[in-house]
């Protein structure tokens, strides 16, 4: 699609006069701050090169099953009446605001495995509580890359995080409510501190 | 004529000493180059021992053997772990640290000298253009940027991302540094520009008034700055970093901006980096004659725009048709945004990651292999692995996938 006509387009548009999905404010608000706003951000390489690597015909291999190339003819058949704004909902929809599951260890592994000794709430204890204020931690900066730490998280953590983000995408749905507006408000959870962890 | 006649080995022709030095040096596990020591190493310390003993105990043959591993074995680079290898700059004793920092402040300060000089007319359409051809991979995105950094309110205003420069800063590629750095060149034949450049190293760059990262009148030094990608820095790389400002600057309500780089943590020099540099310091000649696969694999997320080091191993691929590179990479080692290093707060999302956190430095890997493999001067040689047996790594895969499908 990166390459139709219809997305080409889309680089001459005015980003003032689309509306993000996600910060409900005009895209041109966000030009600097976010990269990839619309498809037709990525680099002009990026499609042939995917392309090229599911198809084999690259020096660039993907060591796992690399599946099978996408049907353009019909992704740009069932958008052919699209306006800009759809394209911008479905990019934000499945791109922009989507979360991916971390591997084995979440956060703390890479924190042990880069050796993270301290941030910059270090001088003090960061205390986190449960929403039901059942769970509590407290982090000690000089712990945070500890065994300990590493291994509390492994397991359950990835459950229960996946679980709750099934649960909110049903009951969003159920509502009718925007699943980017889910994600954001799950993220907004997240920083909250509001979902409690596995701790 | 060896200088060893009494010796039946050196009364050999030397094409034939050369041939039995090789089968001696030869493993089939190769060699490991080792950043910490400057050396190759076999894959253990008894076969190291082994293969070593004959040039220890002979001069003339430690004088015919030199690079005879390097031609005799597959070598496998791994990226640099460094720590304490330099002298202690600011609190960081990592030469890779602190030239992340010094990446990340010029890059800072020569945004916030392009608003100066946009602003006040040294930047006209067709510079901009010229940039944006000169850049393809990052031209529509360097358009918007360049519009908001001269509006500024993005760049400075209350909620303009020098407040969290540290967040953000992942979103930035080589070439948007290289765009930005070239549309500097263009504009310095303004004769405001000195004048404007000047006034933006005494002008706070965020809306609480924070001081730029480096000491008033060093702009002419930053705006020299521009190393190539994907090398250990020397000491003269490094040596910009007596312009940096107090490393704990405050703004006028005296909250201290984030530090360069952001936290204490191990930094690496990526095993492309190392591998260039190794082949920059090999003979010409020794280089011409490796005949075995170098293998470079990429373990860890490493300093300085890592997406871009490939551009470090292209002109010895060029150099020698014959050289083979097999280049390993990953979703989830060195092509992920350093999330780790955002905020204490991601602590909480401790399970998932932004899409975007992937699909940013693997675009910028892509384009970056695309510029070296096409172009009047394409590499050959090639070949790059991406890592997919892990779950995690096949559904990244799938993402990048449903990206290039939309």
């Amino acid at each position: 699609m990166l390459h139709s006509d219809y997305i080409r387009q889309h680089q001459d548009l005015d980003l003032s006069k689309i509306m993000d999905t996600v910060f409900y404010a005009p895209l041109s608000l966000k030009a600097l701050k976010e990269r990839f706003q619309l498809p037709c951000d990525l680099p002009d390489s990026f499609v042939p090169s995917v392309r090229h690597i599911i198809e084999g015909s690259s020096f660039i291999h993907f060591d796992g099953d690399a599946g099978t190339l996408w049907d353009t003819e019909s992704t740009r058949a069932a958008r052919k009446a699209w306006s800009p704004k759809q394209f911008c909902d479905e990019w934000s929809l499945k791109v922009r605001s989507g979360v991916m599951s971390l591997p084995w260890g979440g956060i703390p592994a890479y924190m042990k495995m880069y050796e993270l000794q301290a941030l910059r709430e270090a001088s003090r204890p960061w205390v986190w509580k449960s929403s039901d204020g059942t769970q509590s931690l407290t982090y000690h900066p000089e712990t945070l890359a500890s065994e300990d730490i590493f291994i509390r998280n492994k397991g359950g953590l990835r459950r229960r995080q996946d679980e709750y983000l099934a649960r909110e995408m049903h009951l969003n749905h159920a509502r009718d409510v925007s699943v980017p507006l889910a994600l954001h408000l799950l993220k907004a959870y997240n920083h909250s501190g509001a979902f409690p962890q596995v701790y | 004529m060896s200088g060893q006649p009494q010796s039946p080995f050196f009364r050999l022709p030397r094409e034939l000493r050369d041939i039995i030095y090789e089968h001696y040096a030869h493993d089939t596990e190769g060699v490991f180059y080792d950043y910490a020591s400057d050396r190759l190493r076999y894959a253990s310390q008894c076969k190291h021992q082994d293969k070593d003993a004959l040039t220890r105990s002979c001069k003339l043959a430690y004088g015919e053997m030199q690079f005879v591993s390097v031609r005799a074995n597959m070598i496998t680079f791994l990226p640099g772990r460094s720590e304490a290898d330099s002298i202690t700059y600011n609190d960081l004793d990592s030469k890779a640290g602190r030239f992340e920092r010094l990446v990340q402040s010029t890059r800072r300060m020569k945004m916030h000298i392009l608003h100066h000089v946009a602003k006040g007319g040294c930047v006209t359409p067709t510079m901009v253009d010229g940039v944006a051809l000169r850049y393809p991979g990052i031209a529509r995105y360097y358009r918007k940027a360049y519009d908001a950094i001269k509006d500024g309110e993005q760049l400075h205003g209350t909620c303009g991302i020098s407040d969290y420069d540290y967040q953000w800063r992942w979103q930035t590629s080589a070439s948007f540094y290289d765009a930005l750095h070239y549309t500097l060149e263009l504009a310095a034949s303004h004769p405001k520009f000195d004048e404007l450049a000047a006034e933006a190293s005494v002008t706070p760059h965020d809306s609480l008034g924070m001081m730029p990262p480096f000491i008033p009148g060093s702009q002419k030094a930053v705006l020299a700055w521009n190393p190539e990608r994907g090398r250990i820095p020397t000491d003269t790389d490094l040596a910009l970093e007596c312009c940096l400002a107090d490393s704990v600057l405050r703004n006028s309500l005296g909250w201290v901006d984030w530090p360069e780089p952001a936290v204490p943590v191990i930094w690496y020099f990526s095993a492309t980096a190392v591998a260039a540099n190794f082949l920059k310091r090999l003979p010409y000649a020794a280089r011409m004659r490796i005949r075995l696969p170098i293998v470079i694999r990429e373990e860890r997320r490493a300093a300085e725009y890592c997406e871009s080091h490939v551009r470090a191993i292209a002109p010895y691929l060029r150099e020698n048709p014959s050289l083979r590179i097999e280049l390993y990479v990953g979703f989830w080692t060195n092509l992920v945004h350093p999330f780790w290093l955002e905020s204490l707060i991601h602590e909480r999302d401790v399970g998932l990651i932004s899409k975007q956190h992937l699909l940013r430095p693997f675009a910028d890997f892509l384009d970056e292999l695309s510029l070296i493999s096409s172009g009047p001067s394409p590499v050959k040689g090639l070949s790059v692995h991406i890592e997919g047996r892990m779950d995690e790594s096949v559904a990244a895969w799938g993402m990048i996938k449903h990206a290039a499908s939309l």
